[in-house]
């Protein structure tokens, strides 16, 4: 398949998958026992008020017909209004996607900077204590629950040492909003100090988003590595003479990242979904809290809003990923 | 199966996932018996809040003043219930679907595999978390929100293998010969994908553990008091640094249970599956 | 004239799960620089095997040489460390059995070619800026030329896939030459081609090892195809060396019967190639005394018991076995 194909394929899947990802949403949201107009017109609202939102918001008419006003207004680029921040929802998502999308980033890129040399490390010294150590390692945080080494690593760098803030995304104002990633908007407004800090407020959940994901990326370049080593091209590299280093680092290596491309996809597919309950820990103010307090709160157009958001970066990752891995293999993707 | 067990017991990872496990459900199982105040557990002991581990409480009290020992062993039972009945429902819900869906590959086939496709493509964490808060907090609603957040993964999984076995000769020649849709399906088709679902499943059981226990972390899992391993490590959250010991056992339990599958897991996969063996 | 490759009593097994593979069995050959010399056998009798051991490319866990000595150009390559290592690739160079397998299917042919030039091959005379990888790339044009592959700047471009079977093995031959080698061990190089092909890479090999005086150790289960371009040809047979035959000796003269038989299963005009009948030898299980018994129309108690001993006659004709052919009445027909 070559590139035009690829992306054909996923678009064609693309919208039908959110449509009815939404549908899952918007029917699940109305099935919820609690009268949603109660909760829109507010706590004090009379029985007129309430009545008078119902009508409004059009939450008697048949669930169909909602459902297509609702549609109808997605694709006019109107996901409502939050009940509970009270603003348009694609201004909260627009605040908050950012926040999540650079934990992410900086989560997957190091968990490819762990796990990629351990990986290669184990697999080219084998059986050897090292190679034993790594993978006792590895199947230990793959085992540990994320939640709970946020919360050891909050103990012991914040806490105990005083390294690194407890929580949230930046001390002081955000800088003058860019890309929306603090980090880069800092560097932007050549703001060092600001850039400093807002790298210290990432190290924490990133690491909790990197230690698990690196061990697995970890796994799967070894055991790609493995393969590599076997194959009759290294074979051949070898009886040739070519030096070692080059045959492992430029050879093995890229062989190897075809597979782990696909794995650091998924775990950064993993990451968003992590994403919940890490931001919940570090009060990060990125997707996964605000979906999480959208649903406690029965906010739904916001749940509606966060679903479409997530699948829609879910697709374009796995995109990037495809078109990422013809890059690296020149014969196709299978 | 004797031979199987028997390479079980050969393989040190498999045996010592298995050993973990046997523990952990032996513990289970007789919680009742072992915890040492099994009354104190779910009750208020003003007397004795956040004490630190001593002789009478070896893993400390929590902030009800209840012994934390007793309240991780009893977890246990809630923990392995809930991913049990996860678990199971997965596997009843998501393979028939899969092999179905595989094995006719019709319109109906197209359907029950793009609704997989949906869920699969939202969150699971925030479907789940949907769900159990639409459902209200208790075991049951945890149950159901992961039994419905995870069959797909089955489906998914037996559905692209029931389609590229149709295509071997041995199924073509065996509906060539008039056997029966059914009996293609369970004497052909599900012992030779048997193996892949059993690794699927034990891979399963560690994600299970942690969405059941994040879903308690989150407070939506059963209500307080019961012990639940994750809403006892959140509610340790206000105690920290000081209270040292509140976190530590239950994480230390859920740890120790989801080791133990994946260990079990990564050893039946070597086992079942020598083309991908890599521990040697 | 001494030796440029000696090879005495190499026993060589392979670590199964079914216990040990005796894959070579005291082999005992030698090569004299400018020498081509043809190592036939039958598919699994170990020519690829002894290829690997000669250029320390056995798979690592499994392979373990049991006994013998490897000598080249005067070094010990079996035990020689950094020594043996400068000549792999230099002094000596490969061409594998299956090229595209061979290759990397991630880089193109050029970077591939590159590699070998830039850490095997003699430093190329530097070109008037001094530009030394400009005199490298000069180099591989010039090669590629050599090996008859015309256009050669667009395929450095390309991936292996993208190749045709000849134009890999060209390519292949040509990263054999470039490190200016003194012998080339050519492991099938013509078993993926077509037969017009064929006769094109044969002829090129004596050619080119003609022109520059390397030596050739060339396997092959084609006894005509050695023949088109040997001085001599060593027969194998389950990891054991039959028979040795001087050119002068190839047909009539042959003495050894499974070389007999594979003399008899070569193609005639109207006539296909026949095979021998019978399994080959297991290298499990390999049977005791001489491994063809079981297979060999003469065979007598003593081939059940003895291994037989190798015969020299002062012509360097060498036969292995108890009962061999009265050395021919017919005169060769060279
Ligand atoms: N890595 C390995 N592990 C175990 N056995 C091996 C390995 N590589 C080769 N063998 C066995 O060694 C024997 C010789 O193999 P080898 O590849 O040297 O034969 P060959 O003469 O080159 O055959 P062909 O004409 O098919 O290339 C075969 O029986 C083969 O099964
Ligand atoms: S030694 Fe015996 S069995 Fe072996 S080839 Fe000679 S005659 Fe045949
Ligand atoms: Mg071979």
């Amino acid at each position: 398949m070559n590139a035009y194909s690829v992306v054909a394929n996923r678009l064609v899947w693309f919208l039908p998958t959110l449509l009815g990802l939404l549908a899952v949403v918007f029917v699940l949201a109305r099935i919820v026992p609690s009268d949603p107009a109660v909760l829109a017109a507010g706590e004090n609202a009379s029985a007129e008020q309430v009545q008078e939102t119902r009508d409004r918001l059009g939450f008697d008419r048949p669930l169909l017909e909602q459902f297509v006003e609702y549609l109808r207004e997605v694709a006019r680029g109107d996901l409502g209004t939050s009940v509970y921040t009270q603003q348009p929802i694609i201004r909260d998502l627009a605040e908050r996607l950012p926040a999540t999308l650079e934990l992410t980033f900086v989560g997957v890129l190091a968990a490819a900077l762990i796990g990629v040399p351990l990986g290669v490390l184990s697999a080219l010294h084998r059986n050897s204590w090292l190679d034993h150590m790594l993978r006792l390692a590895s199947v230990l945080l793959i085992g540990v629950a994320p939640f709970w080494i946020a919360m050891q690593l909050q103990m012991l760098f914040s806490m105990q040492l005083g390294w690194l803030p407890l929580s949230g995304r930046i001390d002081d104002v955000a800088p003058e909003a860019v890309t929306s990633l603090i980090t880069i908007d800092a560097l932007l407004a050549g703001d060092l100090q600001l850039f400093l800090s807002a790298l210290r407020h990432l190290v924490l959940p990133a690491l909790t988003l990197a230690l698990p994901g690196g061990a697995v990326v970890m796994r799967f370049t070894r055991t790609a590595v493995l393969d590599a080593v076997t194959s009759p091209s290294v074979a051949y590299q070898t009886a040739m003479g070519l030096p070692r280093r080059v045959i492992v680092w430029k050879y093995i290596l890229r062989s190897a990242l075809t597979s782990t491309v696909t794995q650091l996809g998924l775990v950064f597919g993993i990451s968003i979904t992590g994403a919940v309950v890490i931001e919940a820990v570090f009060e990060w103010p990125g997707l996964g809290t605000y979906a999480a307090r959208s649903i406690l709160h029965s906010d739904y157009n916001a749940v509606m809003g966060v679903t479409l958001c997530a699948g829609i970066v879910f697709a374009i990752s796995n995109l990037l990923v495809d078109l990422l891995q013809m890059v690296i293999d020149p014969r196709g993707v299978k | 199966m004797t031979k199987l067990i028997k390479s079980i017991i050969g393989h040190r990872t498999a045996l010592a996932g298995l050993l973990l496990l046997v523990l952990v459900t032996a513990i289970a199982i007789a919680a009742p018996l072992i915890a040492p105040h099994p009354d104190a557990a779910e009750s208020f002991h003003i007397d004795r809040r956040l004490m630190p581990p001593s002789s009478e409480a070896i893993l400390g009290t929590d902030r009800m003043g209840s012994d934390i020992f007793s309240r991780v062993i009893l977890g246990a039972r809630m923990t392995l219930l809930i991913t049990a009945a996860v678990v199971c429902s997965g596997v009843i819900i998501g393979v028939p679907i899969g092999l179905i869906a595989g094995y006719f590959n019709t319109g109906l086939s197209i359907a029950l595999m793009g609704v997989a496709e949906v869920l699969l493509a939202v969150p699971q964490i925030i479907l789940a978390i949907a769900i159990t808060q639409s459902l209200g907090p208790s075991i049951g609603s945890v149950i159901l929100a992961l039994s419905i957040t995870y069959w797909p993964f089955w489906a998914r999984l037996v559905y692209a293998e029931t389609r590229s076995i149709c295509n071997e000769i041995f199924v073509e020649s065996a509906i060539a010969l008039g056997a029966s849709s059914w009996r293609v399906i369970f004497l052909h088709i599900l012992p030779n994908i048997a193996s892949s679902i059993v690794v699927r499943t034990t891979v399963a059981v560690g994600t299970t553990m942690f969405a059941s226990a994040t879903l308690g972390f989150l407070g939506l899992g059963p209500p307080p008091p019961s012990p639940e391993w994750g809403r006892m490590i959140a509610e340790s959250r206000e105690y920290l640094p000081e209270a040292w010991w509140y976190a530590a056992a239950p994480g230390l339990a859920l740890f120790v249970t989801v080791l133990g599958f994946s260990l079990f897991g990564d050893g039946l996969r070597d086992i079942l599956d020598p083309k991908t063996r890599r521990s040697g | 004239m001494t030796a440029l490759l000696e090879i005495r009593d190499l026993c060589l097994a392979f670590r199964t799960d079914k216990g040990p593979a005796q894959v070579l069995d005291g082999v005992d050959l030698t090569v004299a620089p400018g020498e081509i010399v043809g190592l036939v056998g039958e598919s699994g009798s170990g020519k690829t095997s002894l290829a690997r051991a000669i250029l320390g490319a056995l798979p690592v866990p499994q392979a373990e040489i049991a006994s013998g000595r490897i000598r080249l150009d005067g070094v010990d390559m079996l035990r020689g460390g950094k020594a043996a290592e400068s000549l792999r690739g230099r002094v000596v160079t490969f061409v594998p059995q299956d090229p595209l397998d061979s290759f990397n299917p991630l880089f193109r042919v050029g970077t591939q070619l590159a590699d070998i030039m830039r850490y095997r091959a003699p430093p190329a005379k530097e070109g008037r800026f001094g530009n030394a990888r400009h005199a490298r790339e000069t180099a591989i044009l010039e090669m590629l030329d050599a090996v008859q592959l015309p256009q050669s700047r667009a395929l450095l471009d390309r991936y292996p896939h993208q190749l045709s079977g000849g134009q890999r093995q060209r390519v292949m031959l040509a990263m054999a030459l470039l490190p200016q080698p003194r012998m080339i061990i050519a492991d099938e190089p013509t078993a993926a081609l077509d037969v017009t092909v064929q006769v094109q890479i044969l002829g090129l090999l004596r050619r080119i090892a003609a022109e520059r005086g390397v030596a050739i150790l060339f396997t092959t289960h084609d006894l005509g195809a050695a023949w088109e371009i040997c001085d001599r040809i060593i027969v194998m047979y389950a990891g054991q060396i039959a028979e040795i035959l001087p050119r002068t000796a190839f047909f009539a003269k042959s003495r050894h019967p499974y070389t007999r038989m594979l003399l008899a299963s070569l193609p005639e005009p109207g006539r296909e190639a026949i095979g021998i009948s019978g399994e080959s030898a297991s290298p499990l299980s390999p049977p005791p005394g001489c491994r063809f018994h079981p297979r060999c129309p003469m065979a007598s108690d003593i081939c059940r018991k003895a291994r037989p001993l190798p015969s020299r006659s002062e012509d360097g004709h060498l036969v292995a076995c108890h009962h061999p052919w009265a050395a021919a009445s017919s005169p060769a027909h060279v």
